[in-house]
């Protein structure tokens, strides 16, 4: 069997551009509500700079419980919720929504860790010197930080890649649902191996230069 | 407790507003129920302005807890801390961290940010006080000017040296010209030569900027060299207070003693008399003048006088801060009257007290 690759290249160049979409909204978004989180477990931890036993407690547990779920379990559970908020669960935009709650919770924890890093000495430095809470977040926690956090983002961001390719398999469009649909379903290994190797180059790349900016960071 | 010999002017007690800070009755506990531990006791301090004032004590002794109350970091369970006048026990957010605004702090560790260069960790509280970015650079410079380090301007901290670091520390803790400086064993990270060099700096801003400080310290060279105040700090309690010539020439309480005992190498007054010859005739008496020189002429006026006879056993000299203190342990012969008469006229220079 030969592949009709001039029949196949628009599908192949949309799906490309939809999981780059899905990709980016979910580490912009995802990213951003996981930083919030993250700093938040990290600040209400005991000795922490806004200690708080029963709001740490209550993020943890719900960290917990959603994080270690599948991925492909959880565009499933959340099903409902998806359809509420976008209308529809069908499609790129419907699903980035789960990717964007999958994401959060993973990024929280990433950064809750990065955090951790930070030598409480200089926290405690700022604090001394009349820093307040927010402003030590902003201005000594995440420079001091940011080395692991990209490295961090970085990881995170292939992961989302890979969770794209499951969100499209339900109905998310992307490179996964073309891998299933033109290369598994007409048992087309061809198809399926460009689509695979279209992933490999996007995370090749996202990983150099995850680690490049980290470099950078980290002035090593 | 207070040394006996209190006689310089300076080491009367001192009115409120010649305090740049007070501890009144603090006491410190962690935890509660069975995993409480009490970390100070009853802690009352008068810290005189435009003073250094030192704080000894072993390690766990309470030390960093007590310098922590000073700038709230850490809240008295009971007591009260005033600072410059503001009763900080009951500050919090806000107003507290205006307070600590006009407080500067040094660390044993540093503590400066990996990811700024010196002039960006020199300027970061300049940053938090709203300073204009012109404004800022001036005084930066001014700042590394002062300790010696504009040639180190744009480096960041893994390229410093240690003292160098803890330069750009107090670089960053004057920046905001605080009245009072915190140096919690700011010198316990560096070897004997960068310690005298930082020790000498502590000196300049307290001499040159009129900046009253408080150093935490295991360290008794540390309380000879800069401090003219000395507490002695044991098991969460203040064991001995007052000018340090006072605590190091009288020492009251064992643990001074035991401190100038490590320092010095000397030993206890029974382990003293062990190693003293067996034919060893006369009285023991341990001497300590700020002039040393007039101790010679005392006990020469005393052997001409009285018919007593002297030996010196052991002893020696201290530097201190803007004195020297020397001290001796004397074997006086002599009928019991002469011996007595001796032991007045050494008081009259100094400290004496009969042994054995
Ligand atoms: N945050 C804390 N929680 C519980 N115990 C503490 C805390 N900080 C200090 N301590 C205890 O208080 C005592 C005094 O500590 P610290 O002030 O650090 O002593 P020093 O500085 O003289 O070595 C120690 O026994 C220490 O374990
Ligand atoms: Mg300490």
């Amino acid at each position: 069997m030969s592949t009709d690759w001039a029949a196949l290249w628009p599908t192949f160049q949309t799906a490309i551009l939809q999981t780059l979409i899905m990709a980016v909204v979910t580490i912009a978004l995802g990213g951003l509500l996981g930083l919030l989180l993250g700093v938040a477990l990290f600040t209400t931890r005991t000795g922490g700079l806004l200690e708080n036993r029963a709001v740490n407690t209550v993020l943890n547990v719900l960290v917990n419980i959603i994080r270690p779920i599948p991925f492909i379990i959880f565009v499933t559970a959340i099903a409902p919720l998806t359809l509420r908020a976008m209308g529809t669960t069908i499609g790129t935009t419907a699903a980035t929504f789960p990717l964007v709650i999958a994401a959060t919770f993973g990024v929280s924890r990433i950064v809750e860790q990065s955090l951790v890093s930070v030598d409480p000495g200089v926290i405690e430095a700022a604090e001394a010197m009349g820093a307040s809470p927010w402003r030590i977040v902003r201005s000594v926690l995440v420079p001091e930080a940011l080395g692991p956090l990209i490295l961090g983002y970085t990881f995170v961001f292939v992961a989302v890649v890979d969770m794209t390719a499951i969100a499209g398999a339900v109905g998310g469009g992307g490179l996964g649902d073309f891998a299933i649909t033109y290369g598994y379903h007409r048992f087309d290994w061809a198809v399926t191996w460009v689509a695979v190797a279209a992933i490999i180059v996007l995370v090749q790349l996202a990983q150099f230069s995850g680690n490049a900016l980290a470099r950078k960071a980290l002035r090593r | 407790m207070s040394a006996s010999t209190l006689t310089a002017p300076s080491a009367e007690a001192v009115s409120e507003d010649q305090l740049i800070a007070r501890i009144a009755n603090v006491s410190k506990v962690f935890g509660r129920g069975d995993s409480a531990h009490t970390a100070l006791e009853e802690v009352t301090l008068d810290i005189p302005r435009g003073e250094i004032f030192a704080v000894i004590g072993y390690s766990g002794a309470g030390k960093s807890t007590l310098v922590r109350l000073l700038n709230g970091l850490e809240r008295a369970t009971s007591g009260t801390v005033t600072v410059d006048g503001t009763d900080i026990t009951a500050l919090a957010g806000k107003p507290l961290r205006d307070v600590r605004r006009r407080i500067g702090m040094v660390f044993q560790q540093f503590n400066l940010m990996r990811s700024r260069t010196v002039v960006g960790n020199v300027s970061y509280p300049l940053e938090l006080a709203g300073m204009d970015r012109a404004e800022r650079e001036d005084r930066v410079a001014q700042l590394l000017s002062f300790v010696g380090l504009l040639d180190k301007a744009w480096s960041y901290p893994e390229e410093l040296s240690g003292g160098q670091k803890q330069r750009v520390g107090i670089a960053r803790a004057l920046a905001t010209q605080p009245d009072l400086l915190l140096a919690d064993e700011s010198t316990s990270a560096l070897d004997p030569e960068t310690t005298r060099d930082v020790l000498g700096l502590l000196r300049r801003v307290n001499e040159e900027l009129g900046i009253s400080i408080v150093v935490i310290t295991h360290e008794l060279e540390v309380v000879r060299s800069i401090a003219d105040r000395v507490a002695v700090l044991d098991g969460g309690r203040v064991v001995e207070t007052g000018l340090v010539r006072d605590v190091i020439g009288t020492p009251q309480s064992p643990t001074t003693r035991r401190f100038l005992a490590a320092a010095t190498g000397s030993s206890s007054n029974e382990a003293l008399r062990q190693h003293l010859p067996k034919d060893l005739q006369g009285t023991l008496v341990s001497v300590t003048v700020g002039d040393e020189r007039r101790l010679g002429r005392t006990l020469s006026a005393a052997a001409r006088e009285h018919g007593v006879d002297f030996e010196i056993l052991r002893g020696g000299v201290t530097e201190l801060k803007a004195e020297t203190l020397g001290s001796f342990t004397l074997a006086l012969t002599g009928s019991a009257d002469a011996v007595e008469a001796t032991v007045r006229a050494l008081r009259g220079i100094g400290t004496a007290e009969v042994i054995s």
